[in-house]
């Protein structure tokens, strides 16, 4: 039998890893009574009812996987390159100022999509970057470092 | 009392008409708009985008930006499930089903006209609606204690958990996960740091914009990019004739006012309101109506009534979220995370402490669906072009947007960072899915909830039958129980999974 990556699955195990390590990570704060609650109490008991229904939804996915529509293939592009867009902007926007953050959020962003040209490309960046610093150095004075000089 | 509501809004509206507030509410709708009506891009999104515009003006500026905001959001998103059959929220689900079919019609522009118009009849009795039973459900709230409190907040989960699509295990699921990223930071009580990974700069807690902007507008990208594009249609060109008929005006009356009045009730309602009230609307006025088989094939009342309860809804909804503090959908939470950033605490005390401002809200509002009428039907052709936009061209800007957004609301990359990271997650979530609607309801509350659970069982003396033994707690928690009743019942899940299924899809 061929395992069936099923939406159920997929859900059933995101609760199991996110309940249970919300669980596990909190399982070093003091747990109180539930008459003096102390700051694990709270983490822990939703931690581990998440993870209940995890393991329900996992076993749900298992036994019946014509319950619940396939996953389907993940493309990793579009979501590697989008959160890596961001990432870069965080990266560069302190170091080399609003302009190149923005400009290279727009090139790598701009992979996840179809379609890129270099003059494209080249568009997007200048349009955005100078809507970036008008809008937000300019209309709304918050006070960024905007060229890297 | 009636002569206070006057001259409590004649207060509000020498604020909120001052020259200056006046051109936010204007900016305000005109950027919700023009962002709103964009594909893939839904009224959530658009007000966590814009959200950050509103951080450097004073309170009562930035609120009411905010509302004009608010009002184009959802305008915007009626025009795209319109011309486009493309709901950006659940609430506008049924709009798609008449008004794409008026629009294949050649009526988009009369489809249009009527969601504007009676989004604006219901606006202004909503606004009408919280000047009355605002004060007065604010000075009921002055009574709850933190076992009311618990009890409405766990009940607002829940109905948001009965309502989002997939199955309510998982969206009961994504509620808690939601208290738990909630709880991030340092505990108010013993002063522990909770599930920081050790990051200095999580202590505060995780920042509500930066979880909405990574689960919402970067999930929601990957997701439009993951699809296969150019399967839509958009009636685009055939938008002309934009005035609605005598004949349509006489026919979308009735359901207008009835739509209003289902909407305004259900609004109150924290948790979904605002999509059981366009949900209710709909199925009543192909109830009373004549002429039921009209419905489905492009019927002006099927526009009309849901538009109008949704507005209705959208408006009463700021009672709860403004009086008690508890945001009923994901929306307000964003509007009420808007507050909290400018420094005012939203409950009771609000009315009392801010009046200049609640009231300047209040009048603002109705402001902003004035403007909306105003703006929109001249309009109505330049959001069709902008509808035009190719998404490759759309998205790195909504990408820069928000990154810029999540940066200035405290100028830290962490931030930045964590965005990226719930951007992932969301995806994840989505294709899994899990509705996201609880997940962020839950992170709103979760540290309220926590606290109230706390204080009623040092109140009770740990014993959990307080829930039921006070009688206002008791009757939530009750409507929260039959939610999850009518859920299990197999008839009652079949209409909703009916009815959502274009938004899952």
């Amino acid at each position: 039998m061929r395992l069936t990556v099923t939406r159920d699955l997929l859900a059933g195990l995101l609760f199991l890893g996110l309940g249970g390590g919300a669980a596990l990570m909190s399982s070093s704060y003091r747990f109180g009574t539930i008459l003096r609650m102390g700051p694990g109490f709270f983490p822990v008991t939703l931690g581990l009812m998440v993870a209940l229904i995890g393991l329900v939804v996992t076993a749900r996915a298992i036994v019946a996987p014509d319950g619940s529509p396939p996953v389907g293939t993940i493309r990793l592009r579009p979501v590697l390159l989008v959160s890596a867009s961001v990432v870069v902007f965080a990266l560069l926007v302190e170091r080399l100022g609003l302009a190149a953050a923005v400009a290279a959020l727009v090139v790598v962003g701009s992979l996840a999509g179809p379609g890129l040209t270099v003059r494209g490309a080249v568009a997007k960046v200048v349009v955005l970057v100078a809507i970036a610093v008008a809008i937000f150095v300019y209309g709304l004075a918050i006070p960024f470092k905007v060229w890297p000089w | 009392m009636v002569s206070d509501v006057f001259a409590n809004l004649a207060t509000g509206f020498s604020v909120a008409f001052s020259p200056v507030n006046l051109l936010y509410c204007l900016l305000g709708v005109t950027l919700g708009t023009a962002i709103g009506v964009l594909p893939g891009v839904g009224p959530l999104v658009t007000i966590a985008v814009l959200l950050p515009l509103t951080f450097g003006l004073p309170p009562e500026a930035s609120l009411i930006m905010l509302a004009g905001i608010y009002y184009g959001a959802a305008y915007g998103g009626s025009t795209t499930a319109i011309l486009v059959n493309l709901p950006g929220e659940s609430s506008s689900v049924v709009t798609c089903i008449d008004g794409y079919q008026m629009a294949r019609q050649g009526r988009a522009g009369a489809a249009l006209a009527i969601a504007a118009i009676a989004s604006f009849a219901a606006g202004c009795v909503g606004t009408v609606l919280i000047a009355l039973f605002g004060p007065l459900l604010g000075g009921l709230a002055l009574e709850f204690r933190s076992p009311e409190y618990f009890s409405l907040m766990l009940m607002a989960m829940v109905l948001t958990a009965a309502l989002a699509h997939g199955s309510l295990l998982t969206s009961i699921g994504m509620a808690m996960l939601g208290v738990i990223f909630g709880l991030v930071g340092t505990d108010v009580t013993t002063g522990v740091e909770r599930l920081t990974f050790g990051l200095s700069g999580l202590g505060d807690g995780l920042e509500f914009v930066v979880v909405a902007m990574g689960l919402f507008a970067l999930a929601e990208i990957v997701a439009n990019l993951d699809r296969p594009e150019g399967a839509r249609e958009v009636f685009t060109s055939e938008v002309t004739g934009l005035m609605p008929t005598r004949r349509d005006l006489r026919t979308a009356f009735g359901p207008i006012l009835r739509g209003t009045a289902i909407g305004s009730f259900f609004g109150i309602l924290p948790g979904a309101g605002q999509t059981i009230s366009s949900f209710a609307a709909y199925l009543f006025e192909k109830r009373v109506s004549r002429t039921p088989e009209r419905f489905g094939e492009g019927a002006i009342e099927g526009v009309a009534a849901p538009e109008a309860a949704n507005n209705a809804a959208a408006q009463t909804a700021f009672i709860p979220t403004l009086t008690l503090g508890v945001p009923g959908s994901a929306t307000m939470a964003l509007v009420l995370g808007a507050l909290m950033i400018q420094g005012i605490a939203p409950g009771p005390q609000v009315i009392v402490q801010h009046p200049t401002l609640f009231w300047g809200l209040i009048a603002s509002m109705w402001i902003g669906n004035l403007i909306l009428v105003l703006l929109n039907l001249p309009l109505i052709g330049l959001w069709v072009r902008i509808l035009r936009v190719p998404y490759h061209v759309l998205y790195p800007a909504i990408l820069v947007f928000s990154s810029i957004g999540v940066y200035s609301v405290a100028s830290s990359t962490l931030d930045v960072l964590v965005a990226a990271v719930f951007g992932v997650l969301g995806y994840l979530f989505a294709r899994a899915g899990c509705a996201p609607a609880p997940f962020i309801l839950g992170f709103v509350l979760g540290p309220m909830i926590e606290e109230n659970f706390r204080r009623s069982m040092i109140l009770s003396r740990g014993d959990p039958m307080i829930f039921l033994v006070n009688p206002i707690s008791a009757t939530f928690l009750l409507i929260a129980a039959l939610a999850i009743l009518a859920m299990i019942v197999p008839s009652f899940r079949r209409r909703k999974d009916e009815a959502l299924q274009e938004e899952a899809a």
